[in-house]
């Protein structure tokens, strides 16, 4: 893991800060305003991997929507979410051009106990925001390009407003601060026990 | 005796000639132009026709300059998808899906033990040229990861074909290369493989196409394509470490 100086750690704090602040303003025209990402080097890898987990976040929302126990309310709220990812996809996707996740290139996999229960169902759902939330936090701290870094402290202000609603839904405290930072490497390990590829069953 | 007026032996002359000529252009087999990925299974699936294995991008670019294909499969859609916008194939169908995996000798002498190991450097590496579908596939799958520094740390060879990449690794002559899976289980009595991660994974995809040429036999190249479609051709390919896509 990499390691982090002073000033690397206050840009991370205030990406996080600003993150928080700006949760529920990423909406449409506001995505829509921000100036064009230009991905350079590691950056790609930050949106690659933000694309294939809201994939599945998007898999799990609509997932939820099926197990008992959400309240009416819940069940609106699952719906707008899904909605949401399906838009932070597409905006990512816009920004990879060729290199761009097409929902048939995934699979969401999820355990088959984990949609048996309202708190198992939930207890996923975290997981899988957390992972976002993590990885958003580090590209918000190191992408080279100051527009995606940009575009993913959006994408974290709103992941991280979800993570905070989701982890209610498990019976904890809501607002137990944003998960640590994590690195792709890291972050891939647990998001490749959530995907797979649909047209290679070989593996 | 009879004789024969020089007429009737001038024309006699030109049919036999004529004869003569079609016989070999008769009996000549289609030609599949087919990706290297492909060199193992397709004659198990069809071993009449004639085939020339090579790069996806290679093989294009010889259709594109009149070269005798009938039919073109290749493991990108890119080339054939070209070919059919410049009107030189039918409309490219995709017959099958692969993944990708790092591949080292069996003995493995550089120890790696995951992908990331590549980031200390020094290693020996073999790599599809940028133009090679598996090449692009590479790039595209070391973006995602934020590996593409590997490129520059380690000693690339770069490769025309995954061929020539699995030959490399197994002869020893590179301590790791990047190959699709179904070379690596062609090849595995000699080679180690190191899965890579799922979520990293490039869309593989092959597509085919029949070739519009003037003499192509189209006919010939329908026929094979049904046959690679086929349930046999399905299962010879899965057989083969492919991946296949829904039916229809």
């Amino acid at each position: 893991m990499r390691e982090m100086d002073r000033g690397q750690f206050l840009r991370l704090g205030l990406a996080g800060a600003v993150g928080t602040a700006g949760a529920g303003l990423l909406a449409g025209p506001a995505a829509a305003a921000l100036p064009a990402p230009a991905p350079a080097g590691d950056d790609v890898g930050y949106l690659a991997f933000g694309a294939v987990a809201e994939l599945t976040s998007r898999a799990w929302y609509r997932r939820a929507l099926t197990v008992h126990g959400f309240s009416a309310g819940e069940r609106r709220r699952l719906s707008a979410a899904a909605s949401a990812k399906a838009a932070h996809l597409q905006r990512i996707n816009a920004v990879l051009g060729p290199d761009a996740i097409r929902p048939g290139d995934f699979a969401a996999s999820f355990p088959a106990s984990a949609l048996t229960s309202r708190a198992r169902a939930a207890a996923v759902g975290a997981r899988i925001e957390e992972l976002l939330v993590s990885v958003y936090l580090t590209g918000a701290a190191f992408a080279s390009d100051n527009a995606t870094r940009l575009l993913l402290g959006r994408l974290l202000a709103f992941d991280a407003q979800h993570l905070a609603w989701i982890r209610g839904l498990t019976g904890g405290p809501p607002a137990t601060g944003l998960p640590v930072p994590q690195t792709i490497e890291q972050a891939g390990t647990v998001l490749d026990r959530l995907v797979t590829t649909p047209n290679f069953p070989n593996r | 005796m009879r004789t024969v007026s020089p007429r009737r032996l001038r024309l006699a002359l030109a049919l036999g000639a004529a004869l003569v000529l079609a016989a070999p252009a008769a009996a000549q087999a289609m030609t599949v132009y087919g990706a290297a990925s492909l060199s193992s299974a397709f004659p198990v699936i069809d071993k009449a026709p004639k085939y020339n294995f090579a790069g996806s991008n290679q093989l294009q670019l010889q259709i594109e300059r009149g070269a005798p294909a009938d039919l073109f499969a290749s493991a990108s859609p890119a080339e054939p998808q070209a070919l059919f916008r410049e009107g030189r194939c039918s409309r490219p169908v995709t017959f099958a899906t692969n993944v990708l995996v790092l591949i080292t000798p069996s003995n493995n002498p550089a120890r790696l033990r995951s992908v990331y190991g590549l980031r200390s450097g020094g290693r020996r590496l073999a790599v599809g040229t940028a133009g090679v579908p598996i090449g692009a596939y590479t790039r595209q799958l070391l973006r995602r990861m934020q590996l593409t520094s590997i490129l520059n740390r380690n000693t690339v060879s770069l490769e025309p074909n995954v061929n020539s990449i699995v030959a490399k690794v197994g002869l020893g002559s590179a301590d790791a290369g990047f190959s699709y899976f179904s070379d690596y289980l062609a090849a595995r009595s000699r080679l180690h493989v190191i899965r890579l991660p799922t979520w990293a994974q490039p869309p593989v995809r092959y597509q085919m196409c029949v070739v519009r040429r003037p003499g192509a036999d189209t006919a010939g190249a329908n026929r094979v394509m049904r046959e690679i479609l086929s349930s046999r051709g399905r299962r010879v390919l899965k057989r083969f470490g492919f991946g296949l896509t829904p039916r229809g």
